[in-house]
């Protein structure tokens, strides 16, 4: 019983790598569609089925990063990979994520992954914000909740992923370019009016601990089971964290406990 | 400020350690486990066990030296119970602290499943085999195993006084069984953003030492954080976080074995046991806190001293010198 | 997000599962160990062995003490769970099983992989584990 093959889309400026990675995926099996920038890709992508797409981020005009983003607005199931390397370096990534679990066809579903992480409920959460570097830091501090959050850079990026993907929670930054905060949060609940939204009015610091309180409010909102369970469940992970740190930092590695218990501390 | 609170209560420990040492306190303390302490009611021991398991666990976590390897020598050292006791009570707080860590850890995936498997089997099932052994020797004669301990504490702290760790050791070409088994991986580096990947070498070698590393936890009911670390670091050349990790994480099942043992022998005494275990973690739990805003640097050499002194202690009243009290 | 780090940074899902076990197992056995603890040491459920009999005899080894208490090792303490000292064997017990428990995961995992050479290996550790368990290991003393 042969199960479907699955499509692969390899998009890549570069012709020579295209067709190199394009005959090493044939080889395992993948039936493979190619695409040497990112129009071409989306176009594929919004004709076809695919599965998987692996990207180089170094393109000219779209680059890779949002490629990818426009791609998992057309279809959130994708698996993608954005390739970051040069040369040999390249080429090594892309086959180790070929043959690695990652793309592991059992678990191609991404839905599977997360049912395995116990965490505060499984919702997902869009961060908007002009700065990438903001950006970064709430979105590290959300995974470490056990999410993985969704990030657009500006209040259009964000409306085209609200049309694609059910997102229960969008924290947005007042001061954009384009679409200020307010404006892009009206949009977002025309799209869904069940959405939390938080608007972030501070700067830097100030920013970051509103953000903060933002997801810890919404979460006490979001556990219908009564917020003891919530709250249980978050002694237990905090108990979990301090205890991991402690292990690290006994047996003698003590900056990797300290990154484990407050990550978010400034490095010296 | 809170940090100006952190800061004293790390003065405060810092001195009142180096007043346990040097003060008569420790005398009596050690005069009172020479004597049995049996005229005392039955809740002061195990009070004192309390405080002094938090304040290991606190030291443990900010020294870097493991609160496992810690409690046996200094507990037997300090208070009046049997050897037996103190290690059955020892290998459960080093279980506890272990199993506790291992969550973390596994979720972070910093410890390394394939890793730990192969190498926790070969020292879990060696560990039996010592805690069997130290078990008759005791029976035999305690002073043996008092002995062998001391030595064996006076070769950990030389060990940790002198090992240097590898943060990312170079492996250039990993050997068969390594790869027979599949031991490598991909961790990501938070600090270098990058995401890092190791394979290691000698393994052989290394999973020979780890007959050893099982053979001495069980025999002396010490969590072998302290050997397992440089074993798989320097020996085999696996990432130093990820050995920190994986050694956590393989300690739970080295020591479950030995613990095992130790317990269906009737090692484990709930009063010494119980205040051991909720004082270590405690300890470990306030510890971490205080990490990020104390110096630890001091701190690590007098743990190391209090270990090495403890060690020379346990090999001077196992060979009956009495020149240490 | 970056790709390399979501591969980097993900844990297999019997490591998870390992996690979830672990976590909720240790904390309820701590739990557990404060409650007995309460329980014995205020007398609400007296101990086989009396709280000052233990002081004077905790200097002594093992079996001199099994003998000279006439209390029961091995899995013997089973009967003596409403004695308040043997009920705290409840939280040891819970924590030193728990990684059998834990491997019966890793276990069923790495079938499903058809990796059998950690499926053996696994399935070897729970023997192991087991027979450490089952006192027949030096158990009772001679």
């Amino acid at each position: 019983m042969k199960k479907d093959k699955l499509t692969l889309l390899l998009v890549d400026d570069n012709e020579k790598f295209l067709n190199s990675m394009a005959e090493r995926a044939r080889m395992r099996d993948y039936t493979v569609l190619t695409a040497t920038n990112g129009e071409q890709a989306l176009e594929i992508a919004s004709k076809q089925t695919v599965h998987i797409a692996v990207v180089d981020q170094q393109m000219p005009g779209m680059e890779g990063l949002v490629v990818i983003t426009r791609l998992k607005a057309i279809s959130p199931d994708m698996k993608t990979l954005l390739l970051t390397g040069h040369g040999d370096e390249k080429l090594k990534e892309a086959t180790e994520a070929l043959n690695s679990s990652y793309f592991d066809k059992e678990n191609i579903s991404g839905f599977w992954d997360f049912l395995a992480n116990l965490s505060l409920g499984n919702i997902n959460i869009l961060l908007v914000d002009d700065n990438p570097k903001f950006l970064r830091t709430l979105s590290d501090r959300i995974k470490l909740k056990g999410h993985d959050p969704l990030t657009a850079l500006n209040g259009k990026q964000a409306l085209e992923i609200m049309k694609s993907t059910r997102v229960q929670l969008a924290i947005v930054d007042q001061r954009m370019p384009d679409m200020d905060g307010l404006e892009v949060i009206t949009q977002l609940k025309k799209i869904d009016p069940s959405i939390k939204t938080m608007l972030l009015t501070g700067h830097g610091d100030e920013k970051l601990k509103e953000a903060t309180e933002a997801l810890n409010s919404a979460y006490f909102e979001k556990e219908d089971m009564g917020s003891f369970w919530g709250f249980f469940r978050k002694i237990l992970k905090s108990l979990e964290t301090s205890m991991a740190a402690a292990g690290m930092a006994e047996d003698g590695d003590q900056e990797d406990a300290i990154k484990i218990e407050d990550p978010l501390k400034k490095d010296k | 400020m809170l940090n100006k609170f952190f800061n004293t209560m790390n003065r405060l420990i810092f001195s009142s350690m180096v007043l346990v040492l040097t003060s008569p306190l420790g005398a009596f303390a050690a005069d009172q486990a020479a004597t049995g302490g049996g005229d005392k009611p039955w809740w002061f021991w195990p009070s004192i066990l309390f405080v002094f398991c938090f304040v290991l666990g606190v030291l443990a976590v900010m020294a870097g030296v493991g609160g496992a390897v810690l409690y046996v020598p200094l507990v037997s050292g300090f208070f009046p119970f049997h050897i037996d006791f103190v290690r059955g009570v020892g290998l459960m707080v080093a279980l506890a602290g272990a199993l506790a860590a291992g969550p973390g850890l596994l979720r972070r995936n910093l410890a390394n499943l394939r890793l730990a498997l192969p190498v926790a089997l070969i020292a879990s099932a060696f560990s039996v085999v010592g805690a069997v052994i130290g078990l008759r020797l005791s029976a035999l004669d305690p002073n043996i195993i008092q002995a062998c301990l001391g030595a064996t504490i006076v070769g950990i702290a030389a060990l940790l006084i002198f090992s240097k760790n590898s943060e990312k050791p170079v492996v250039t070409k990993q050997d068969a069984i390594g790869m027979a088994l599949g031991l490598n991986g991909l961790y990501w580096d938070e600090g270098a953003r990058e995401s890092v990947e190791w394979k290691t070498h000698r393994t052989l070698l290394g999973l020979f030492m780890f007959i050893l590393i099982g053979l001495l936890a069980g025999m002396f009911g010490l969590g072998a954080g302290w050997a397992n670390v440089p074993v798989l670091n320097l020996m085999m050349g696996v990432p130093l976080k990820v050995s920190v990790a994986t050694s956590k994480f393989l300690l739970s099942i080295t020591d479950t074995s030995a613990a095992w043992i130790y317990m269906n022998q009737g090692c484990v005494i709930p009063l010494i046991g119980i205040p051991s275990i909720v004082g270590l973690m405690l300890g470990s739990l306030l510890g971490v806190k205080l990490l990020a805003v104390a110096k630890p640097k001091m701190i690590r050499y007098l743990v190391i001293l209090m270990l090495l002194f403890s060690g020379l202690k346990a090999l001077d009243k196992g060979l009956g010198l009495g020149l240490l009290g | 997000m970056d790709e390399r780090e979501k591969l980097a940074r993900r844990a297999s899902k019997e490591q998870i599962i390992y996690a979830n076990i672990l976590v909720v197992g240790v904390w309820s056995s701590i739990a557990i160990m404060g409650i007995t603890y309460f329980l014995y040491l205020s007398n609400i459920m007296p101990p086989y062995v009396d709280l000052h009999t233990i002081t004077t005899l905790w200097g002594k080894g093992v079996k001199e003490y099994l003998e000279l208490t006439h209390s029961p090792h091995g899995w013997g303490w089973v009967y003596f769970l409403n004695k308040g000292d043997f009920l705290n064997y409840i939280g040891f017990v819970l924590l030193a099983v728990m990684t059998i428990i834990c491997y019966l995961v890793l276990v069923k995992g790495y079938l499903a992989k058809k990796d059998w050479l950690y499926t053996g290996i696994a399935v070897l550790e729970i023997v192991v584990l087991s027979l450490a368990a089952s006192g027949l290991f030096g158990s009772g003393g001679h």
